[in-house]
């Protein structure tokens, strides 16, 4: 959330944030299934309080009736040009494709395709580096059925946020990381990896 | 009804589009290995409203009154579909 904070104060007053909250995505005793819509926009407002966001909420109905019509992707973003038409659609939201997008819309006066029109990476270093406050929510339901349905995803979400201070200027980006960053991570863990694969042959001979 | 409602989820059988048509299966009480390979198959199929295409108009109860997302044209809209966990 915090990128998108930053991505907000960074076009505010030119862009209308709005956020649809859609359901528990990890339930758990401490995030229970909701079982009114009422109940989902009562959750909406104390999520925005709790977490100092300073867009609107919407609360969709239980059957996710709009959050479908959209696609009913866990965490897209779309990008929608002045006329009401989608112009980029982030089926994993992630911040640095939405701010290029943002910029190539507006270098357009606000309309049209930008930046590709749909970007399908499932970026996932942004949810594995602040996704466990959510997931602790439910806990210890959302951690089991976590596993069990894709193991290690959820111990990772926990290792993720443990690491966060090494991963979040990495993860939690508004921009791009500049090529030759990008570079020179690829060369340092390409150079990791091989000194490691050398380390152990060497160890097997031995 | 839940029990029903489990086999429902879970069934390896279904359409990875079926289960998102039943209010009580999207809404669900347990997360499954479905839900996740919901989003990796949505994904590869590139599905969702595509890009040029006229956003659905909605209206719904939000944080503030209520929100009508044709009222906002005129800037661009950053649309975000999420949950708290």
């Amino acid at each position: 959330m915090e990128p998108l904070k930053k991505l907000h104060s960074q076009f505010s007053g030119r862009v209308h944030f709005v956020d649809v909250i859609v359901r528990q995505a990890h339930p758990g005793p401490g995030a229970p299934t909701y079982h009114s819509q009422e109940e989902k926009l009562k959750h909406a407002r104390s999520y925005r309080q709790e977490h100092t966001i300073p867009w609107i909420i919407a609360a969709d109905d239980l059957g996710g009736t709009v959050h479908q019509q959209y696609g009913g992707m866990a965490d897209p973003t779309y990008l929608i040009d002045v006329d009401g038409r989608v112009a980029f659609y982030n089926m994993w939201t992630y911040v640095p494709a939405l701010h290029e997008a943002l910029d190539d819309l507006f270098a357009q006066s606000g309309r049209g395709v930008v930046h590709g029109g749909i970007d399908r990476t499932p970026y996932m270093l942004p949810a594995l580096t602040c996704g466990w406050p959510g997931l602790a929510k439910g806990l210890p339901q959302s951690l089991v059925e976590m596993e069990t349905a894709f193991p290690g995803t959820g111990v990772g979400v926990w290792a993720g946020y443990q690491l966060r201070p090494l991963l979040a200027p990495m993860a939690q980006r508004t921009e791009a990381l500049p090529t030759a960053a990008k570079v020179g991570l690829v060369a340092g863990a390409s150079a990791l990896a091989t000194f490691g694969i050398i380390h152990l042959a060497k160890r097997g001979r031995s | 009804m839940q029990a029903a409602r489990e086999q429902t989820t879970v069934s390896p059988s279904s359409d990875y589009m079926d289960w998102e048509k039943d209010t009580e299966t999207y809404n669900y009480d347990h997360f499954r290995t479905q839900h996740f390979l919901y989003d990796v198959k949505a994904t590869v199929a590139g599905h969702g409203v595509q890009p040029g295409d006229l956003a659905p108009d909605f209206s719904l109860p939000a944080t503030e009154g209520t929100l009508q997302l044709s009222e906002l044209r005129g800037k661009p809209v950053l649309l975000h579909f999420g949950s708290p966990t």
